[in-house]
């Protein structure tokens, strides 16, 4: 049975690293009585796939991950049996059988959406774009207007979506830092994945379209 | 410092935000414990690094044992990191329990284990940390500051520092500490009396050592009559009806060893004269096989793991071993055994085989040293023929790598041993390529510690080889095996002299402790920041000569810095095996043949555990 399962990660568990959640996940569905089908070969590992994975320090209201089970059961029982072990701040919000027709979640998520905090209003955002529109990452050039799809600014705070390509995506706090030159963002959240696609989508991930959170009314 | 009874979330953010590994520092891992309504808290400080401790058997056990009991609270906390140290410093914040964020100093017990010797410097620096003094004299009032683990077995170099040592198994006796803090919580100098008088409980306080004209000890003595002359080890009753831990903590940061233990048994009667753990575990005691099948299945399922450790001292002499593995393997399917500590022989071999490890991981054998008379010397009871025996079943079993352990630095050892040591090492190489064929690649990776002489051992007497004896016996093993197939590690010779000092150590050695920690000494044990050049010269500013500790036997009639210390083996004992080690004459394993006498199931009316002949 192929299952997505949408979940969110909050409070301190945002310190939680990309190779740790892959870890507890492993643990979750043995614990949780949930037996995911083993890959075959050398070092037999459970079918688990993230949709894009998390960067240490962020909080998250869009994590994604699909895994193969052995067990034949409803979506949310899946989903109330783990929410039983899963720890504090950690919460499975919706689960969803997979068909094959579905692609992997992987090729799946062609944008992420973040909720920027600030230490101080950003009004400038859109101004400091325009001024520095090609930001540096490991010597590659970043084009930043093909690689934005949406800013909203609200004082304080900042929606921001990007591209994703190959699992890859320009990381926020790096953007802002080109952009203010300081590090001024104090926290961010991960809140939306989007898809191009339109039609069936797995929880937790949606069509960029459908959103006006990226849209900034005055830009 | 700022005191909050609990740092929120905010609060932690800002040391967090900067530091590596954050998820070290956060707690709130699976089957982790936070209980609201304890009266009595205590915290598990383990005096090393996150991915260390969490891979301690010791704390997941203790952990168990103290939330089960009603209105306790047991919480755990690591050395920070350098860099979370300084974090934590900049920002005015303590170090805190991991379960509930409250600061050290608002528990009422904290709990060190002291594991190895080199790990004493951040004992210090955690209590610093906490905002304590580190000097217990100049603490008052809860938390009270105690000390188990091997390190205890010799508490005098720590003695300036922690208020209690305990001294054997923690699982009855922590009873008996918390029901004498419930009593005397308000007054600390109370609960001390009350508990220097229980066996197992050692408060340094109520004890002092005298020196000889030169500065050698006489020994540690009560101060006054009301305390016992010396401290007996604490065994607990029913070993093999001892539960195993049902919910093991699962560490965030991959530990060490990332796997669910389960401890077969506990003492080891093989008798190495080298071996501190061999002889303060004693007696020997087994789980019978069918509690720890079911015990060990269930934790297992409770720690979502796929890999499970049957951990003892010398895991292939449990009399049911061979049915053990088979059943923990039928019984969880993909899941992994592994066998720590096997003996040389090729039944071990065949064991390991069984547990699919192969090609996984490497084999390990342990000969310790290279020659049969040096073999005889520390009673290893192994030949040649099953060490060459235990190579070609392994490779022949599929396994491509080996480890093989060995010291440097025995008593009586001489150049002689060091070449007998690379003929082994070539004799194993052959073997391997006659069992794996010409064509296969294989590798043997050789451990090489250096000897450091153990209280309560055999070979507490005897000195450690001096720094360039060592250095160039391990430039002339390197240079005899040279080759392709076979790769050489050895340990520094500064770490391996500290070793030796602190764990020979009498009371004025906390003195030079002390002043390392001020001087700027943590994590020892870590090469990266071990600083000799710091040690010596907390040792001069202490006026400590570390030579008198390391490089000098010591008379059989010279009373030591813990002969107070009662672990329930005879001193006759272990001066007959010290003689027998000169001679290189071999003692039996009593649990396969004769009893010894060292005297452990006398002193504890213990009934001798008997094994079949057939391993």
């Amino acid at each position: 049975m192929r299952l997505a399962l949408h979940y969110c990660k909050y409070g301190s568990l945002k310190y939680l690293s990309h190779l740790d959640v892959q870890r507890l996940w492993q643990r979750m569905f043995h614990i949780a009585g949930l037996e995911p089908e083993q890959t075959q070969g050398f070092n037999p590992h459970p079918k688990l796939r993230f949709a894009l994975p998390l960067a240490t320090g962020y909080y998250s209201q869009a994590e994604v991950l699909e895994i193969y089970l052995v067990n034949q059961l409803p979506p949310q029982e899946a989903a109330k049996r783990l929410n039983r072990f899963l720890p504090r701040g950690m919460e499975v919000l919706n689960a969803a059988v997979l068909d094959s027709s579905v692609p992997k979640l992987t090729a799946l998520v062609t944008g992420v959406g973040y909720r920027l905090e600030f230490n101080r209003a950003v009004d400038d955002i859109f101004q400091q774009v325009e001024e520095k529109p090609v930001m540096l990452v490991n010597e590659k050039q970043i084009n930043l207007p093909t690689n934005i799809l949406g800013i909203k600014v609200q004082a304080k705070f900042v929606n921001l979506a990007v591209k994703v390509e190959e699992q890859r995506a320009v990381r926020p706090e790096g953007l802002m830092k080109h952009l203010f030159g300081a590090q001024i963002v104090k926290t961010i959240t991960r809140q939306h994945l989007f898809a191009e696609q339109a039609g069936f989508l797995p929880p937790g991930i949606s069509a960029f379209s459908d959103h006006g959170d990226y849209v900034d009314d005055n830009s | 410092m700022k005191w909050q009874l609990f740092y929120t979330e905010e609060t932690l953010d800002k040391v967090l935000q900067r530091v590596e590994k954050p998820a070290r520092y956060i707690g709130n891992e699976i089957n982790s414990i936070l209980k609201e309504d304890a009266d009595i808290k205590i915290v598990l400080a383990f005096p090393d690094v996150y991915e260390v401790g969490t891979s301690y058997l010791g704390f997941q056990i203790l952990y168990d044992l103290l939330n089960k009991m009603p209105q306790v609270q047991a919480e755990r906390t690591f050395a920070p990191w350098p860099d979370m140290e300084a974090a934590l410093r900049e920002e005015g914040l303590s170090l805190y329990g991991l379960e509930s964020k409250r600061p050290l100093a608002e528990f009422d017990i904290i709990g060190f284990t002291l594991q190895h010797e080199l790990s004493y410097t951040n004992v210090l620096n955690m209590l610093d940390m906490a905002g304590l003094k580190v000097l217990n004299r100049e603490r008052e009032g809860l938390p009270l500051v105690i000390a188990g683990g091997p390190g205890a077995l010799n508490p005098e170099p720590m003695h300036q520092f922690i208020d209690v040592f305990i001294i054997g198994e923690g699982e009855e006796i922590l009873e008996d500490l918390v029901q004498a803090v419930r009593l005397h919580w308000n007054d600390k100098r109370r609960l001390l009396r009350a508990l220097a008088v229980i066996p197992g409980f050692y408060v340094p306080d109520f004890y002092q050592e005298d020196f000889d004209s030169q500065g050698r000890s006489l020994g540690t003595l009560p101060r006054d009559s009301g305390f016992p002359q010396r401290i007996q080890k604490r065994i607990v009753s029913e070993f093999g009806e001892l539960p195993l831990p049902e919910r093991w903590v699962i560490p965030w940061v991959q530990p060490v060893h990332d796997r669910v233990s389960i401890e077969i048994c506990r003492g080891c009667s093989r008798g190495c004269r080298f071996c501190q753990a061999g002889m303060a575990y004693r007696p020997v005691r087994e789980r019978g096989k069918d509690l720890l099948v079911s015990q060990g299945t269930r934790a297992l399922m409770a720690a979502g793991s796929r890999e499970i450790s049957l951990s003892s001292l010398s895991s292939a002499d449990h009399s049911q071993i061979g049915e053990l593995v088979q059943e923990v393997m039928s019984q969880s399917v993909n899941t992994s055994v592994s066998l720590p500590s096997l003996r040389v022989d090729s039944y071990s071999v065949e064991l390991a085989k069984l547990t699919k490890a192969v090609r996984k991981t490497g084999l390990t054998l342990a000969p310790e040293a290279g020659s049969q008379r040096l073999r005889d010397v520390i009673n290893k009871n192994v030949t040649e023929a099953q060490i060459l025996d235990a190579a070609r079943t392994a490779f022949a079993g599929g396994w491509t790598t080996i480890k093989l352990y060995f010291m440097i630095g025995l008593p009586t050892e001489t150049d002689e041993d060091i070449e007998e040591m690379a003929r082994l090492v070539w004799k194993i190489r052959d073997t391997c390529r006659e069992a794996v064929g010409h064509t296969k690649r294989f590798q043997i990776n050789l451990g090489v510690a250096t000897f450091v002489p153990k209280p309560h051992t055999p070979f507490q007497w005897f000195a450690q080889t001096a720094p360039d004896v060592i250095e160039s016996r391990q430039h002339l093993l390197k240079d005899r095996l040279h080759t392709k197939f076979i790769k050489v590690q050895t340990t520094k010779k500064k770490e391996g002299q500290l070793e030796a000092v602190l764990a020979r150590g009498d009371r004025k050695i906390s003195q030079g402790i002390y002043r390392a920690w001020q001087l700027g000494c943590r994590f020892d044990s870590w090469s990266e920041h071990f600083r000799p050049d710091l040690w010596q010269k907390a040792f001069e500013e202490a006026g400590i000569d570390p030579q008198e500790y390391a490089f000098r036997d010591l008379p059989w009639d010279a009373p030591l810095p813990w002969d107070h210390i009662d672990i329930g083996i005879s001193k006759k004992f272990l001066i007959k095996e010290a003689e027998l080690a000169r001679k290189a004459l071999l003692t039996e394993d009593c649990t396969f043949g004769r009893c010894s006498r060292c005297g452990i199931c006398k002193n504890h009316h213990h009934e001798p555990l008997k094994r079949g002949a057939g391993q």
